[in-house]
């Protein structure tokens, strides 16, 4: 509403108004949602570094997992406690869609996994299901279960296929095939549920390596259509389990979401636990990751080149598409906006909840007034 | 469990399961009984044997940790039975002293 009547003002007062706010009037602007507790969805025009919209989530925020549609009109959230998805449209909150998986005595959970398809007329959910009979509880196969977006309120499964166990992060290709990041990263093709083993993680059949650990909680990646996360890994430099002769190593996996490419690099030994990792953007060979400290590794040369200490903890960081700015956000009710060049704090959103493990997503559109 | 011996029925099937490997029979079932049902031990260092590698400070990492059953033993199970344990602490460092104890059979 802020922005609704600031853009008021600069149409009765229009020499007062500088170039960044004449943008806004027209031609596409940078945006960001997040959602806080208890249950807000939070718009964010990153031109200004202002919440243009706060939308309330008609159930209890959390997790608070925010994907956008491709035409950036409307944010889907997994809130209800890991159990029901809203579709609510960003020009005025309006709650367009929802799916309340869990009914009668089958309790549906989602950890993260939610994925759109690239028209967004298809919602895909991981869903971990259980039956909860009156003398034991039956844990059911996992399933991606598919929705029409078109389908309102309180839509109905329009299909279903049977898919590993244990997904978190879901990303959907531009040719429809949706990459589940799990134990391993798997492909699914959503119209016959086949799936098969994309990039082997855990898994792996690498000599001389600890199965990975992945931390895959956020959806990362969206501001170049990738589907991406760190992980760590023990390498044996001499026998296997001896940890006097072995190391830590960081690396990442990649999907290239407009090729379907896929990518794992080693890049560093890991010195302290980071959560979460981007390479930034126009400078790939550079990649920024958070938690108590931001890091930065210079990937060819495996080996960290800057670090910033921070206030407190981030899970989540985000780039602008330019790859300016750095966005921390997750954990506490602030994002800190970083210069990626000198990694000195340029700013700060403050919002009226915690954002806890929801993740940023950053798109798009023309403005919203 | 070479020094240990099943006695009863029960103990004879857990034998008997743990040596077949059969390890796709272990599924999460945290979700439909809670958080306590979650075994998650050694939060209380990182993966270096320190505490630098935690979260810092411990409100930072609260909500990211208990919304998902990550802490099942150090606060209330928000996920099942205790889903409004913080409803007056939207902004954890700010509003911590909302958080309580929580007894069972309690409104």
């Amino acid at each position: 509403m802020k922005r609704a009547l600031f853009g008021l003002i600069c149409v009765v007062l229009m020499s007062a108004c500088d170039e960044t706010t004449m943008e806004s009037t027209g031609g596409e602007r940078e945006y960001m949602v997040t959602v806080t507790r208890p249950g807000q969805l939070n718009v964010i025009d990153l031109g200004i570094e202002e919440i243009v919209q706060k939308c309330q989530i008609p159930d209890a925020g959390m997790p608070g997992t925010a994907i956008v549609s491709s035409d950036g009109s409307t944010a889907y959230v997994l809130a209800g406690r890991w159990s029901n998805v809203y579709g609510i449209r960003l020009d005025d909150c309006e709650v367009v869609f929802s799916a309340l998986q869990s009914k009668g005595n089958m309790r549906v959970i989602s950890m993260v996994s939610m994925a759109l398809s690239p028209t967004g007329d298809e919602l895909y959910m991981h869903q971990t299901r259980s039956l909860l009979k009156n003398d034991r509880y039956e844990s059911l196969p996992t399933q991606v279960a598919v929705y029409k977006t078109g389908g309102g309120l309180d839509a109905a499964v329009d299909r279903s296929f049977a898919s590993p166990r244990q997904v978190t992060v879901m990303k959907t290709a531009h040719d429809g095939t949706l990459f589940m990041g799990g134990k391993d990263i798997y492909r699914m093709d959503v119209q016959t549920g086949a799936w098969e083993v994309a990039l082997a993680s855990l898994n792996h059949s690498y000599r001389n390596y600890t199965p990975r650990d992945v931390l895959s909680m956020w959806p990362l990646g969206e501001i170049y259509n990738e589907m991406f996360r760190i992980y760590t890994v023990v390498k044996w430099l001499g026998e296997e389990g001896d940890m006097e002769n072995a190391a830590m190593k960081m690396g990442y996996e990649r999907v290239d979401l407009k090729t379907g490419e896929i990518e794992e690099r080693e890049f560093a030994d890991l010195e302290a636990i980071l959560f979460t990792g981007l390479r930034r953007p126009g400078e790939l060979n550079k990649l920024y990751a958070v938690l108590n400290e931001m890091h930065v590794f210079d990937l060819d040369k495996q080996e960290v080149i800057a670090r910033k200490k921070l206030d407190h903890a981030y899970y989540c960081l985000n780039f602008s598409m330019d790859g300016s700015k750095v966005y921390l956000a997750g954990t506490l009710s602030d994002i800190a906006i970083l210069d990626a060049d000198s990694l000195e704090t340029i700013g700060s959103i403050e919002m009226d909840g915690d954002m806890a493990a929801a993740n940023t997503y950053i798109f798009k559109r023309s403005a919203i007034l | 469990m070479k020094h240990l011996k099943p006695v009863n029925e029960k103990a004879k099937l857990i034998a008997a399961a743990s040596t077949k490997e059969e390890k796709d029979e272990v599924m999460a079932m945290q979700n439909p009984i809670g958080c306590t049902a979650t075994l998650d031990p050694g939060w209380e260092v990182d993966a270096f044997g320190g505490v630098a590698g935690l979260c810092q400070p411990m409100e930072a990492d609260l909500y990211g940790c208990s919304d998902p059953c990550w802490w099942p033993a150090q606060v209330p199970d928000t996920m099942v039975t205790y889903p409004d344990w913080s409803k007056d602490a939207d902004q954890v460092a700010k509003d911590w002293r909302n958080l309580d104890s929580v007894y069972p059979g309690e409104e």
